[in-house]
């Protein structure tokens, strides 16, 4: 990666530190661990040019906690044992053998496996923010996408949807962790049925943001079926559920079929997508939009042909009698006389995909920590 | 650091007529220069800007209630009204506060009256903005900056944060020599990018307690130092300095404290603690002590700033 130059005038070592947080707060962890080393050679070079030992070593203490932050623990170790406390004012002498005592723990053999197992535990007890804690006092233990899949999980499960959001990008770019980030994709639907229409919306609104994937798309599309049919909706809200819903599967496109492949999981995946497309091939229906219609309707074939066979039967049923209606009227169809699915082809529709991603997260979490 | 092209040029004027005498006559003068010319749409923005910048100068010199008011050079209230200004007619040029932040930072500090001799009991004149410590802090600013999500992050959920820009706190000011005050102030997050934002909201579920109340509490006491005292950091002290930053004469220092959660008294203890620890450094001849507490018994935002000299043997 290339740094960040620093302004004219600021000091080097501490520009470098900020912008170290800045990014470990953002979960860009390769990017921390390389300012935080600029910021301890900043400080090398400052303390080869400073001549009192009184200056030097406090320089010295300071770097070695440079190298400690960016995860160097054995170089931190080294600088930190390499400090004379007698050269140092007597306050720090305490903060000094604090600081070799933390580099002693970190460089322990069994140092990595006991946070793993710590974080290993969260999961069963449901310790989202004492795992969060971990992630945050420990981030060099796990594997940076891993470690944001753990993030996006725990923020998940403690309702910061939007951050949780943020954390499945990064893990997004770990195509092993695909499956279980894609189906967090499936949660809005889940707070859905459990009446969380807000967080819902909320979510997914995040995720298609934070996470413009085909299969998040489509789930976004099937949110906002959902809100259309929503208790209690006004007619101008409906209008415009029905073009985010439009809207969001336009932007997913053909390629969403070959998700299940992609994830290497064509059952729980397909049968949840084939849902999604009969759905939005209502909506297209009651647009206006036929061909639209017809040819999602096909892609629900490839994916789960028993299902898409009995809600094409149904739509094409209900898209005759409302074509005779209108005929025995002797006007165009009735804005109002629209297509609906019946509830056997949504509820619980859901259930194998929701099924599978609380396996999928549970097994992926199991693994990063007994990972070595 | 990015920046895009030069300062306005009006910007540039304006700060020269912060160090003049006779201010408001130069102000005028450049508003005119800047109609006339009005090739550049920064101008435009920026003379526009000037005018809010007149008003408020206005303001703060019937406050300030000098002698003669209306000659005093301008005071570092309204420098920052200058930086927020300019800042802001920036952001909707180019989207960015940063460029103009980085042209700024370049010019020469401008020494006037600070707001401590200028603010009276009515309110904040203006709020403290997060964009300013590049300007206010030409050293370590960028610095600072990069900090400043942390202290959205502990702000944004407050009750007080309105409209989720900015955040009321009310401010113990010590200064020595002085009786002790309470000021309300505003901590003023309304320019900064959604990106930033962003950083912020993420920062509060990744970052560690402790840090995040740590940085926080610097950027809190960078902006109270440049208000109250009108002073800047200049480095970051070494280990063993017993301060945090260095101001701008190796003379002074700051020490930098946050709590999470407390009470007054933890927060007079905490004072008492860090005055002590700094004047152990044997070169020092003035320090100040900055404690900022998030969430006191009244759920309110505290911030403490204790201006000490060295102790007389």
């Amino acid at each position: 990666m290339t740094l960040d130059p620093v302004p004219a005038g600021t000091d080097r070592p501490t520009y470098y530190s900020s912008k170290a947080a800045a990014v470990l707060g953002l979960g860009e962890v390769a990017d921390a661990r390389a300012y935080h080393r600029a910021a301890a050679a900043a400080l090398m070079a400052e303390m080869a040019a400073t001549h009192p030992d009184k200056r030097r070593h406090p320089l010295r203490f300071q770097t070695a906690t440079q190298f400690f932050k960016a995860g160097d623990y054995e170089k931190a170790k080294r600088l930190a044992a390499a400090v004379e406390p007698a050269r140092l004012p007597s306050a720090l002498r305490s903060v000094l053998a604090n600081f070799r005592e933390d580099c002693a723990t970190r460089t322990r053999p069994g140092y990595a496996d006991g946070i793993r197992k710590a974080l290993l535990h969260c999961y069963p007890l449901s310790a989202w923010q004492r795992a969060l804690d971990l992630l945050a006092a420990h981030p060099y233990v796990i594997e940076p996408t891993s470690m944001a899949y753990m993030r996006g999980v725990a923020l998940e499960h403690l309702g910061r949807y939007r951050s949780a959001a943020r954390c499945h990008a990064v893990a997004l770019r770990n195509p092993q962790l695909a499956p279980g980030v894609l189906s967090s994709a499936t949660v809005p639907d889940r707070l859905i049925s459990a009446g969380r229409w807000e967080d819902a919306e909320g979510y997914m609104r995040a995720l298609v943001d934070a996470v413009p994937h085909p299969f998040v798309l489509a789930s976004a599309s099937f949110v906002f079926y959902r809100c259309i049919r929503r208790p209690g909706v006004t007619r101008e809200a409906r209008g415009a559920y029905v073009q985010a819903q439009i809207d969001a599967m336009v932007r997913a496109g053909a390629a969403v079929v070959e998700t299940p492949s992609q994830v290497g999981d064509r059952n729980a995946f397909g049968q949840f997508l084939a849902v999604v497309l009969v759905a939005a091939a209502e909506t297209f229906l009651n647009v206006g939009r036929p061909d639209d219609a017809w040819r999602l309707l096909a892609d629900a074939h490839t994916l789960d042909p028993a299902f898409a066979a009995k809600a094409e039967v149904e739509l094409r049923r209900q898209v005759a009698e409302r074509a005779r209606r209108a005929a025995e009227r002797n006007t165009a169809a009735d804005q109002d006389d629209e297509v609906k699915l019946p509830d056997w082809a949504i509820a619980n529709r859901a259930d194998p995909m929701d099924r599978r991603r609380a396996h999928t997260t549970e097994t992926t979490w199991q693994n990063l920590g007994t990972a070595a | 650091m990015r920046t895009s092209g030069g300062p306005p040029p009006l910007a540039r004027a304006v700060w020269r007529a912060a160090t003049a005498r006779e201010w408001r006559k130069v102000l005028s003068e450049e508003i005119q220069v800047a109609r006339q010319s009005g090739t550049d749409v920064r101008e435009i923005h920026a003379a526009q800007c000037l005018l809010d910048l007149a008003a408020c100068a206005s303001n703060t010199s019937r406050r300030v209630q000098h002698e003669g008011s209306g000659d005093e050079p301008m005071g570092l209230s309204s420098k920052a009204a200058v930086a927020r200004t300019t800042s802001r007619a920036h952001n909707e040029v180019a989207g960015t506060p940063v460029g103009v932040m980085s042209a700024l930072t370049s010019l020469p500090p401008v020494r006037g009256t600070c707001r401590c001799s200028a603010f009276d009991a009515e309110g904040p004149m203006y709020p403290l903005l997060i964009s300013s410590l590049p300007i206010n802090h030409p050293l370590v600013g960028y610095a600072l900056w990069n900090d400043a999500p942390h202290l959205i992050a502990r702000l944004v959920h407050d009750p007080r944060s309105r409209g989720g820009s900015s955040c009321s706190i009310t401010v113990d000011w010590m200064a020595a020599a002085v009786p002790a005050r309470k000021l309300p102030q505003v901590f003023d997050w309304g320019g900064e990018s959604q990106e930033r934002l962003s950083a912020a909201e993420q920062y509060a579920d990744t970052v560690g307690e402790r840090e995040l109340t740590g940085r926080a509490a610097a950027v809190a006491a960078a902006l109270l130092l440049y208000d109250l005292a009108g002073l800047s950091f200049r480095r970051v002290a070494t280990f063993g300095d017993r301060g945090d930053y260095w101001l701008e004469s190796d003379a002074g220092m700051i020490e930098i404290s946050g709590i999470r959660r407390g009470t007054p008294s933890d927060v007079a203890a905490r004072v008492e603690q860090k005055v002590a620890q700094l004047f152990g450094n044997p070169t020092l001849e003035f320090g100040y002590v900055s404690v900022t507490m998030f969430d006191d018994p009244a759920g309110a935002v505290v911030g403490t700033l204790c201006h000490r000299t060295r102790p007389q043997p």
